[in-house]
């Protein structure tokens, strides 16, 4: 009798819900629609979470790496979670790296060369798309040009180039003039990509704002000094902080021009490279081998630890400066930022 | 507002004097030229008494123009000399004039200086540092190229450079140029339409609001700062094994599906591009960055009222997806695509034969290997632009 009565409501249930829902093709779609975006978003959730731990992965792994002591090494329970927390490896790599020093010089280089190239980018951009002069459309070709021809195409002539600069016999190479000199003539890193930005971006800007401070008797310096940059942030922000960031993790120009030449210069990613290639001396040169025991300075892992713990620490300036101007970047960086033309 | 009176100089004594004949001067010059220029108006007058050509006509205009503006100049100069005779005529530094000369240029012109002015920096640039270098590999690379204390000593030798590169040149015993080459070509065929397909996708993605988004944002361009060299050597240096090996449950369950595919017969060639793919899932991510920002832009910047229009016309998601949102970021497309295959070169094999060559000393090979690869460069980009050709859309074209 129970039993019967539970398999005639289940009947009348599922009757019900047939009824309800599955017996016409009008009755139908709800259903499917919502199994459809269910199933959707699912798809979306796992891609994009499962996307962002894989680029998140190896910061994750570093930090996990950086974080243990190095005793930890011979204990095959410790993977991710060290046992004990210990800053041993930091201090270290502190040391390998000559971590103030370099930061200091990698700092002041980033910040000269991207104002330099801000300038110079915005300058031309604003130039190309406002100012008609005889022969911008050449000017605009060359800029697509640069963005083509790769840098090591012309490194050669302008080693030679440099070693008699102009035939004044100073020789510039060596000196961190050069990556003023091109970041402040519009050969930085990738300038040629910021002019095309720039130029897209004031092309975007309505013409009746800089028209009414003209009528008002500005000059086109003052125009674009008080009425385009303003306006202007969004492109102003992700220039500066592409050409920091990419200052800042760039070996080619800082290795071709300055330190294959001058070893006392150094950036972090140009030392870091330097100390990947042969980690063991740069230890024993750091004079830190005899804090630990030889169970742990023997183990191959040690040197590798030492290592990353070193990658991170070149990486996580950046990171701060990026989270800190992360919010900016996205509302007024990317969002406005007149990519589009 | 700050309060500044301005100290106004006037010509005086000795100075108004020399100012005096310099003015006069000035104004029997002009009107000796405003005589000649009238004299010539006259003498047209009665050559053509018939009637003008177009020609003549357009000499007429300007000569006549140029009469007004003699007659202008004349009378702003006694008009000077009024105020010079009454005491009452600024003097002005030198930069105080040039501004007032300035300010009296046309308008046209005016912005045309300064568009000169703007660009002095990167025209430096590029004449002093980019074109000649430019040239300058060009030549060597059609020469045998020597380095001397005195320079380079080049003697022409033609294509053999290019030749000697392309069914010859061998480094490392067995890292043949044309053949890396061409894999590396063949690599960047199979990753551009991913790495563009990819970043739409997380683009269109990234764009709605969802649980989470401000972080997952943020996350995914982590990968712009990267330094990639230095992450890869997390990943596999010896740090990175332990891990691996540690964590080697995904592999069998890969191997599994991999098997499950062969035996259902999906052919060998189609696996192994999606196998790759899905090897070089990190690598793909981490070189998406910077298009995944373009494309966010992109999207952001369609108009919503065209969003609207569709729903109201009863369109799918989907249709839209195709009808709007794509054709609309259609120049995007070409950006990214550009900017992909000129990032990727930079990253290619074709370095590290460059290195060679220049450690050898081999000059010309090196410049022809530059050249080469600048080719290649431009013949993958254009033909990504004559792949969108006509399929670009400009809103904002008229």
């Amino acid at each position: 009798m129970m039993k019967n009565n539970i398999f005639n409501k289940i009947a009348n249930r599922s009757k019900d819900f047939y009824n309800d829902k599955l017996s016409t093709k009008e009755k139908r779609r709800p259903l499917i629609n919502n199994t459809k975006s269910l199933g959707a978003s699912i798809v979306k959730y796992l891609l994009l979470y499962g996307l962002a731990f894989i680029i998140i992965f190896p910061l994750l792994q570093q930090i996990s790496i950086a974080l243990r002591n190095p005793s930890d090494l011979n204990n095959p329970l410790v993977l991710w979670i060290p046992m004990e927390f210990s800053l041993q490896n930091v201090k270290v790599a502190l040391i390998v790296l000559d971590y103030w020093k370099v930061l200091a010089t990698t700092l002041i280089l980033s910040l000269t060369v991207t104002i330099l190239q801000l300038i110079v980018t915005s300058l031309v951009g604003y130039a190309l798309a406002r100012l008609k002069f005889p022969g911008s459309k050449l000017v605009f070709i060359i800029v697509i040009f640069t963005i083509i021809i790769a840098p090591t195409t012309i490194e050669l002539p302008l080693k030679i180039n440099f070693r008699d600069f102009l035939g004044t016999g100073t020789n510039l190479l060596g000196s961190t003039n050069i990556l003023y000199l091109f970041a402040a003539t519009g050969m930085g890193i990738k300038a040629g990509i910021f002019i095309y930005l720039f130029r897209q971006f004031f092309k975007g800007i309505p013409i009746e704002l800089e028209e009414a401070a003209l009528i008002d008797g500005a000059n086109p310096l003052q125009v674009f000094i008080k009425v385009m940059l303003p306006n202007a942030m969004g492109a102003i922000i992700l220039t500066s902080i592409l050409t920091f960031v990419w200052q800042w993790n760039d070996s080619y120009y800082t290795f071709t021009y300055v330190s294959s030449i001058k070893d006392s210069f150094d950036t972090l990613t140009t030392k870091m490279m330097g100390i990947s290639q042969n980690i063991n001396e740069a230890i024993q040169n750091a004079g830190v081998l005899g804090l630990f025991g030889q169970d742990v300075s023997k183990n191959p892992l040690f040197t590798s630890m030492i290592l990353n713990t070193a990658a991170i620490l070149t990486m996580i300036p950046l990171l701060i400066i990026y989270l800190l101007v992360q919010k900016r970047l996205f509302t007024e960086g990317v969002e406005r930022s007149g990519l589009v033309g | 507002m700050k309060n500044k009176t301005k100290q106004i100089k006037y010509y005086v004594g000795e100075d108004l004097h020399k100012k005096k004949t310099k003015i006069e001067n000035t104004i029997d010059n002009l009107k000796i030229k405003y005589n000649k220029v009238e004299e010539q108006l006259n003498l047209m007058f009665d050559k053509h008494k018939d009637g003008f050509s177009k020609r003549i006509q357009r000499k007429i205009v300007k000569l006549s123009t140029n009469l007004t503006k003699l007659d202008v100049t004349i009378k702003r100069n006694i008009a000077n000399l009024d105020k010079l005779n009454n005491g009452e005529l600024e003097k002005l530094s030198p930069i105080e004039n040039f501004k007032h000369w300035f300010s009296h240029v046309e308008y046209r012109k005016q912005t045309m200086i300064w568009g000169f002015i703007f660009i002095i920096p990167w025209v430096l640039g590029m004449a002093i540092l980019f074109i000649p270098s430019v040239i300058e590999t060009l030549f060597w690379s059609f020469s045998n190229a020597n380095l001397t204390p005195d320079g380079m000593q080049t003697s022409f030798v033609g294509i053999e450079n290019f030749k000697y590169l392309f069914t010859e040149y061998v480094i490392d015993g067995n890292n043949v140029f044309s053949v890396s080459l061409l894999t590396f070509i063949e690599g960047l065929i199979i990753d551009l339409p991913i790495i563009i397909i990819f970043s739409i996708l997380i683009a269109v993605l990234l764009n709605k609001k969802f649980r989470g988004h401000t972080v997952i944002k943020a996350i995914f361009f982590v990968p712009v700062i990267y330094n990639l060299a230095v992450i890869t050597e997390t990943l596999t240096g010896t740090f990175g094994q332990h891990f691996a090996e540690t964590m080697q449950g995904d592999i069998t369950f890969v191997n599994q599906i991999t098997g499950f595919f062969m035996q259902i017969g999906i052919g060998d060639s189609l696996l192994e591009i999606v196998l790759g793919a899905v090897d070089r899932i990190f690598t793909i991510v981490n070189l998406s960055g910077i298009q995944i920002l373009i494309f966010v832009a992109a999207i952001q910047s369609i108009p919503n009222h065209l969003y609207e229009a569709a729903e109201i016309e009863g369109a799918t998601k989907y249709e839209i997806f195709w009808k709007i949102t794509i054709p609309m970021i259609t120049p995007m497309i070409l950006t990214a695509a550009v900017y992909t295959v000129v990032d990727s070169f930079t990253r290619s094999p074709i370095t590290r034969f460059l290195q060679t060559s220049v450690a050898n000393g081999n000059y010309g090979l090196a410049a022809a290997i530059s050249i080469s690869y600048f080719v290649i460069n431009l013949v993958i980009v254009g033909i990504v632009f004559m792949l969108f050709k006509g399929k670009v859309f400009y809103h904002d074209e008229k």
